[in-house]
């Protein structure tokens, strides 16, 4: 089967070795959790429980609010405590609930029921459940899955895509999923493609993941109904990009300024996939996730198992903190390439937090700006083949109207170009910035016209 | 599935806690993504260009002796000169750590013959690096190769200092007047073509194998082709250089000197001969290169190599000047800015949308 490899990308050493295929293991009870009220992409849920309020695993303690929005649950059975501030993890402060546990029983709320018979079931109920479960993509953007699972009927969607790519360096989290739990994200994967009424499943698995790649080739036999191809990709980053991992397994290409959608693909992450297959399955909303705590300064790196709402002090001294003679120079939520730097280790764990990576003070990229040689690495290794020395210079001089001219917009902000540049210039920090700005020019322009 | 159902773990206790080092957080910077970097820096770069041209400095001194080297001290010593004085000028962080000015007055030296008097070594890398650098803004500004501007001005300026070129091993630590000198190939072949005589002497083999390896007259650099070689394959080994560069240039040279050989003979001598004198490779490998002034497509490198190999043949075969790669590389880029605007490569998914080869399939699941 034919895999179209798209130009561009690179691959940096991965050091995946540090976590992967380690045991998953488990974070004790913790005294306390803060739940951030608003993890996903759109509005915040409304909290629905009070001080006081007794919770099970699982409880309800925030109603999905208007618009673009998901339920949330509490991680762990206890009590509602104060609604704090805590330092946010993409910055900033945010709104969280605070859970206390008394060394209560643990036990899970059974007010979702499972789901068995989940063939037989209308798609309106799993959607519900879906929704009711909270579950959102875990890879970065928290973006609600039940909006994703109910494209606009005049677009025709024939294929569903799990994405199993896992480009980014260090990260484990997706692969330990697939080694382990292949079945269980298979089935989410067929509970999806039955609410989008297809049967055609792609799985891309980049090739440095062979145990994943049999696992999942394993389990796609024994689940009917579907027609489940598992494909091995190319190793290079950004080859989990939503664009670039389509073009890999269909050769369709999204159109500048389009949505997956447009070229009858969805796009879910194997990760969604098992937290659906959780909440149709065994009634268990989202309220833990697996995310892979490591680098080079970590003691114990590994796969953990962590109930959202788990400070990142908590975990790290879980994974046995730092070594003793290293210097931690940042702490990351996410991957090298496009995880949020983190301030502070009272951050709780969110939905999305598909890792912890701690870098040496020396691994640290230092964007130091110097000038630009030409050298061309820049727009060899973007994978939207964006012109980037040029347009890094028009958007550093604030020229948005050039900047718009040579496709800024279609930045996937993979960071690729700023990591591979001589001159150590922060190029996609002005792509940033000059999108922020581009979109604010164009809100302004559409309120105008009102 | 992950946490049984009664999941009474014990919270941690404290003395286990204690023993646990955790980062600490006034040490943290706080950057957007992306946190790691590959490759290497600039100033590193342009120190593999500069260990790239170990073979050829090797070769100049075998073939030109202490000459060699004095030649290309000064240039170097002198640009970099140039450089920290100018930044104390203009009062900017001295920028001599680039190690730019220092590969281009390697390049400079040894574009230049063995002969040349230490005072035009010195004008050529003032206007090197002050007025094809520096006043347009240092490094990455310039729109022209530097070494090459100042080889031209040197060419122009003191034509006849320029043109004194020592035969090979013929004085190794002797002054400058004791040398034998002799005109290069190219000039020599030019006149005997202008005077109609016999061009076979160029094109025999003997001949040929002495400029592969650099028993020729002509600037220090330019007369190994082997020695050159060596680099350019070092360079594109380290992937320093876009390899569509040196191989479009060199392409384009051996199609138009055949193409002049087929259809008017006599006119000038054959392929190998042009390839292998001049400063035709030390120009496609080290100077047309050069980041800075060369495009940042591959499509864009194609064009600009094709153009300086046309120019080149064109300067050479029906100018008055014997050889022009440094007039080749200094107008193609001036038209690099064009070329890199018209070779714009379109975004991932400009075009229309291809269809895959899944065919669209729709079906419930039974």
């Amino acid at each position: 089967m034919k895999i179209y490899n798209f130009k561009g990308g690179f691959h940096p050493a991965d050091h995946k070795e540090l976590s992967a295929g380690k045991k998953e293991r488990e974070l004790p009870l913790l005294p306390k959790y803060t739940v951030i009220l608003r993890q996903n992409v759109g509005s915040a849920p409304e909290l629905c429980v009070k001080k006081g309020d007794i919770v099970k695993k699982g409880t309800l303690i925030a109603k999905e609010g208007a618009g673009l929005s998901v339920p949330l649950h509490s991680p762990v059975s206890g009590r509602v405590g104060d609604t704090v501030l805590v330092p946010g993890p993409n910055a900033g402060m945010v709104e969280a609930v605070e859970i206390l546990t008394d060394r209560e029983e643990q036990v899970w709320d059974t007010s979702l029921p499972p789901i068995p018979d989940w063939r037989d079931t209308p798609v309106k109920i799993l959607k519900q459940r879906i929704l009711d479960g909270g579950v959102t993509g875990m890879g970065g953007a928290a973006f609600p899955t039940h909006i994703k699972l109910s494209p606009p009927p005049e677009k025709i969607v024939d294929t569903l895509i799990l994405n199993g790519a896992e480009c980014e360096p260090y990260l484990t989290s997706d692969d330990t999923l697939m080694r382990n739990h292949a079945r269980a994200v298979l089935v989410g994967g067929a509970i999806c493609a039955k609410i989008l009424g297809i049967t055609e499943i792609y799985v891309g698995i980049e090739e440095n993941k062979p145990e994943a790649i049999q696992s999942v080739e394993q389990a796609s036999w024994g689940i009917p109904g579907v027609n489940i191809t598992v494909k091995a990709l190319p190793v290079k980053y950004p080859q989990g990009g939503e664009k670039q991992l389509i073009y890999a397994l269909t050769g369709r290409k999204v159109i500048v300024g389009a949505l997956p959608m447009d070229v009858g693909c969805v796009v879910i992450n194997v990760g969604s996939c098992y937290a659906i297959w959780d909440a149709v399955l065994n009634g268990h909303p989202l309220v833990e996730r697996i995310t892979t705590v490591t680098g080079t300064p970590v003691v114990d790196p590994g796969n953990y198992w962590i109930p959202i709402g788990a400070p990142l002090s908590a975990v790290l001294e879980n994974a046995g903190g730092v070594k003793a003679d290293s210097r931690t120079g940042k702490i990351i939520f996410g991957g090298p390439m496009m995880g949020f730097a983190q301030y502070s280790l009272d951050v709780p764990v969110s939905k999305n937090t598909s890792g912890i990576l701690l870098l040496e003070e020396s691994e640290v990229a230092q964007f130091t700006g110097g000038p630009c040689l030409s050298c061309g690495r820049c727009v060899e290794h973007c994978p939207m083949q964006l012109p980037v020395s040029t347009l890094s210079k028009a958007c550093k001089n604030e020229r948005y109207d050039i900047a718009l001219q040579k496709h800024v917009l279609a930045c996937l902000e993979c960071g690729v170009c700023s990591s591979v540049c001589p001159a150590r210039r922060p190029n996609v920090q002005h792509f940033r910035k000059a999108k922020t700005e581009l979109k604010e020019l164009s809100w302004k322009e559409k309120n105008k016209q009102k | 599935m992950t946490m049984s159902e009664e999941n009474t773990v014990p919270h941690a206790s404290a003395e286990e806690k204690q023993k646990v080092r955790l980062p600490e957080t006034k040490n943290l910077i706080l950057s957007p993504s992306p946190h790691i970097q590959v490759g290497p820096g600039s100033a590193k770069i342009m120190c593999q260009v500069i260990v790239c041209l170990i073979p050829a400095i090797i070769a100049a001194f075998v073939f030109f002796g202490l000459h060699a080297l004095r030649v290309l001290v000064i240039c170097t010593a002198s640009c970099a000169a140039f450089e920290y004085l100018w930044c104390l000028a203009v009062k900017r962080k001295s920028t001599v750590g680039d190690f730019s000015a220092v590969l281009t007055g390697l390049l400079l030296g040894l574009n230049i013959s063995s002969l040349t008097p230490a005072w035009v070594c010195i004008a050529g890398s003032f206007i090197a690096i002050i007025i094809a650098k520096q006043v347009y803004g240092g490094l990455g500004q310039n729109p022209f190769n530097p070494a090459a501007v100042g080889r031209i001005a040197m060419l122009m300026g003191a034509s006849g200092a320029m043109t004194q070129y020592a035969v090979p091993r013929s004085v190794f630590f002797a002054p400058v007047a004791d040398a034998l000198t002799s005109a290069t190939p190219l000039s020599m072949a030019e006149s005997a073509a202008g005077m109609g005589k016999s061009l076979e002497y160029f094109n025999s083999s003997g001949f040929l194998w002495r400029a592969f390896t650099g028993e020729i007259a002509g600037s220090l650099g330019e007369t190994s082709v082997l020695a050159v070689l060596i680099g350019g394959i070092g360079l594109m080994a380290l992937r320093l250089i876009r390899w569509q560069i040196p191989v479009s240039i060199l392409a384009t040279v051996a199609i138009f000197v055949s193409l002049v050989n087929h259809f008017s003979p006599g006119t000038t001598p054959g392929v190998l001969f042009h390839l292998f004198t001049g400063g035709l490779m030390l120009g496609a490998f080290f100077m047309a290169t050069d980041m800075v002034t060369s495009p940042v497509t591959v499509k864009g490198c194609i064009v600009f190599g094709v153009g300086i190999g046309l120019l080149v043949c064109v300067i050479r075969i029906y100018g008055s000047y014997p050889e022009g790669m440094s007039f080749a590389i200094v107008l193609m880029n001036a038209l690099v800015p064009l070329i890199d605007k018209f070779c714009y490569i379109k975004p991932f998914g400009h075009q229309n949308i291809k269809a895959g080869r899944i065919e669209p399939r729709r079906g419930e699941i039974k």
